[in-house]
């Protein structure tokens, strides 16, 4: 097979013009689309609409009860214990919470239902909630001792999900920034406070009252984002087309029967094919996707895994896409009219381009086309790089991976029944 | 050594070649020829395993290449008509690449590229890419190409179509170096009939997918030994001329040339003197007049009543 891809990456490699098509063009579409039209890729993704379930176990009567009883058997003054429990009477973390999901914004997406604890976990396994916000006995208490005290270990609200989701990270990512705002609040009032806030001392002040797991929330996908990815994607497809055009020309001048001459294997040509558009794909989509990073800052301080998680969707698509040449060849040899076989991976790159968010943004497709789109190689790697562009977790990219790879192999075995047996005619 | 026996192929309903039988002795250089559509890279292609004959069979040493087409792949060597090379690759990455499909390796085939593109001429030229070199040049690597696994039979499809006289030359000589210093088998095809003359000892001659006429250049001319051919230079053209000329019995063809008239009379048919007579009634002066033996064109136009390169 070496030899074979040596040759095809070297015809590939050697076309300026083609060069010039899948290199430059590409940068240039981007830029334009990227000025002129803002506005139509902002926030391409799915439209985000959580449902959760809030189950609360805790009592605050009872919290506050079991915070006194503690006080009282505390080494302090009487009059620190009063203040200290008129200071726990006033604050209140459970009605901040309620506050956060009233808050218009925070509605918009985000539709949180009050249930008992079995019919939220049932709401759960049936898909109805997506997740499970839990805040536990004695959850007041445990505030109360770590806020007044600095007592104990804080209190923790749980968060339950049937798996790890975009939606669920988004949750746990405004649950977040509400604890953060909190602790902040919390800190200042305890610093500023009287003997009691004295006695929680600055430690409570930089120490949180409740926690909760941190992980990245979620982004918006900007214009550029979305054009670089979008553009590269289809430009990528692209290669298995022009793999299949440069195929015609073997056809037609004969190379291919001389090759057939020597005793070549289709395997072995269509292997170096396969493998010539694979390494010429991630190529281009790398020199695009980082031209695009330097030109228009598209992802700035992004981690190692970011950059890990991009590589794996792309080495997957680009795995699909060699798969799609080695497909668009065997055709080619089998039908009569090459420049037919050429028309329809041209027609089928555009029809894919159109229905997997290539051409077209995602946002502006019907849910049927989108639904469609998903399953081409390039819909499925547009959706896994917003998705993970917007914090998605490493399992969200595992199906897509694996689907990438079994798209290839069963295009690849695909393309090896269709190519004609030597001696056909 | 290698032979075709009633080799039939159909396509849709269409015989493109009916029974054509013909042998190659080892060592031998032969002559396909015949016009287009006479069937001849059809026969090529069944005979090197590229199309499956509808009928018939193609033996090596006795054994069928049909059923057993790897015998025939390491010891045939196939130049096509097209230029069958990478245009963005250089000759030596072309030559590399193709000897390598056909198993050769390491210094055995770089020696073999150098020891080729020795013999064509453009050793020195290389690492060229093949779509800067002219149609001669690229003739010439399109030649070697087929050459790099030292085939016992080289069959040869039309290799000096449009090419200038020097590269001609070149591929003239590396075939007879190939035929007569290295003992290979030739198979060679041609429009142009004194290249095959030049070369192959035997041809055979097709039209119309079959083969209606073969042997030596002696023995295909004795077709028409009982013809003479006379070449009539005239002052200027006579449709007339021509028309009487053509209604004389001994006659047999007529042919209209750029300096008079081509004629095949039967052999001491004594038509001269009606010839002069007609050229004075016509006021058509003879310049001059050649008599000789009929050539292989003419053979091939008594045949097939078509010139080589209609």
């Amino acid at each position: 097979m070496g030899i074979f891809f040596k040759k095809d990456f070297l015809v590939y490699w050697r076309d300026r013009k083609e060069m010039m098509v899948a290199f430059l063009l590409p940068i240039a579409l981007i830029l334009v689309l990227g000025f002129t039209l803002p506005n139509w890729a902002e926030d391409g993704g799915e439209p985000l609409e959580i449902k959760a379930a809030l189950v609360v176990a805790d009592s605050r009567e009872d919290g506050i009860v079991k915070f006194k009883t503690g006080l009282e058997a505390s080494p302090i003054s009487d009059e620190e214990k009063k203040a200290l429990a008129e200071q726990a009477e006033a604050i209140r973390p459970e009605e901040r919470l309620t506050e956060l999901f009233a808050d218009e914004k925070v509605r918009s997406f985000l539709e949180v239902v009050a249930l008992d604890e079995r019919s939220a976990l049932r709401q759960l396994e049936d898909g109805q909630v997506d997740a499970v916000l839990t805040v536990p006995e004695g959850y007041t208490a445990a505030a109360l001792d770590m806020l007044l005290l600095n007592k104990g270990d804080g209190a923790a609200l749980m968060l339950a999900a049937e798996e790890e989701s975009l939606k669920v990270n988004v949750l746990r990512s405004v649950l977040n920034g509400w604890l953060s705002d909190m602790n902040h609040e919390a800190a200042i009032w305890s610093a500023g406070g009287d003997d009691g806030g004295d006695r929680a001392g600055s430690e409570t002040a930089g120490r949180p009252v409740g926690g909760i797991e941190r992980i990245e929330g979620v982004e918006l996908v900007g214009s550029f984002q979305y054009y670089s990815l979008a553009i590269s994607i289809f430009f990528a497809l692209s290669v298995a087309t022009t793999t299949a055009s440069k195929a015609v020309a073997e056809k037609r001048e004969q190379v291919f029967r001389r090759l057939l001459l020597a005793g070549a294997r289709p395997y072995r040509y269509l292997s170096g094919k396969a493998a010539s558009t694979f390494v010429m794909c991630m190529l281009q989509m790398t020199a695009l996707i980082a031209a695009s990073h330097f030109l228009f800052r598209l992802f700035p301080g992004k981690p190692f895994a970011f950059w890990a998680g991009m590589a794996a969707v792309v080495f997957m698509l680009c795995l699909a896409v060699a798969g799609l040449s080695a497909v668009y060849t065997a055709l080619l040899f089998r039908m009569d009219n090459a420049d037919a076989a050429s028309g329809i991976s041209f027609i089928l790159m555009f029809v894919f381009g159109m229905i997997g968010g290539s051409l077209v943004p995602l946002n502006f497709l019907p849910d049927w086309v989108k639904e469609i789109g998903g399953w081409t190689p390039n819909g499925l790697a547009l959706t896994s790089l917003i998705q993970w562009i917007q914090g998605s977790p490493v399992s969200d990219l595992r199906m897509p991976l694996v689907y990438q790879g079994l798209f290839f192999a069963a295009v690849m075995a695909a393309s090896l029944l269709i190519f004609p047996r030597r001696g056909r005619g | 050594m290698l032979e075709t026996v009633e080799l039939r192929k159909t396509f849709k309903g269409k015989t493109a070649v009916e029974e054509v039988s013909l042998y190659l002795d080892k060592g031998e250089s032969v002559g396909l020829i015949g016009p287009n559509g006479a069937g001849k890279s059809t026969t090529i292609s069944m005979i090197s395993t590229l199309l499956k004959p509808t009928g018939g069979d193609v033996r090596l040493n006795g054994r069928s290449v049909i059923k057993e087409p790897q015998a025939i792949r390491k010891v045939l060597g196939v130049v096509p008509q097209e230029i069958a090379l990478y245009e963005e690759l250089s000759a030596y990455e072309n030559l590399k690449f193709f000897g390598r499909v056909y198993g050769l390796r390491g210094k055995e085939l770089e020696a073999k590229i150098q020891e080729l593109l020795e013999i064509v001429g453009l050793r020195e030229r290389q690492k060229e890419l093949i779509k800067t070199f002219s149609g001669g040049m690229k003739r010439r690597i399109n030649i070697t190409a087929a050459l790099l696994h030292d085939p016992k039979i080289v069959i040869m499809d039309e290799p000096t179509v449009g090419i200038d006289p020097q590269s001609r030359n070149h591929i003239l000589d590396t075939v007879r170096l190939l035929n007569r210093d290295k003992g290979t088998t030739v198979l060679y095809t041609s429009h142009y009939m004194e290249e095959v003359e030049q070369l192959c000892a035997r041809m055979y001659v097709m039209d119309h997918g079959r083969i209606i006429a073969s042997g030596t250049k002696e023995e295909l001319q004795l077709i028409l030994s009982g013809e003479d051919t006379l070449l009539i230079g005239l002052n200027r053209p006579n449709p007339g001329l021509s028309a009487d000329l053509q209604a004389m019995d001994n006659v047999r063809r007529l042919e209209e040339t750029e300096q008079g008239l081509k004629l095949n009379v039967l052999k001491n048919s004594r038509v001269l003197p009606a010839i002069v007579q007609a050229a004075e009634r016509h006021r058509v002066q003879i310049t001059n007049i050649h008599v000789q033996s009929p050539s292989l064109e003419d053979v091939f136009l008594h045949l097939t009543g078509r010139t080589l390169r209609d």
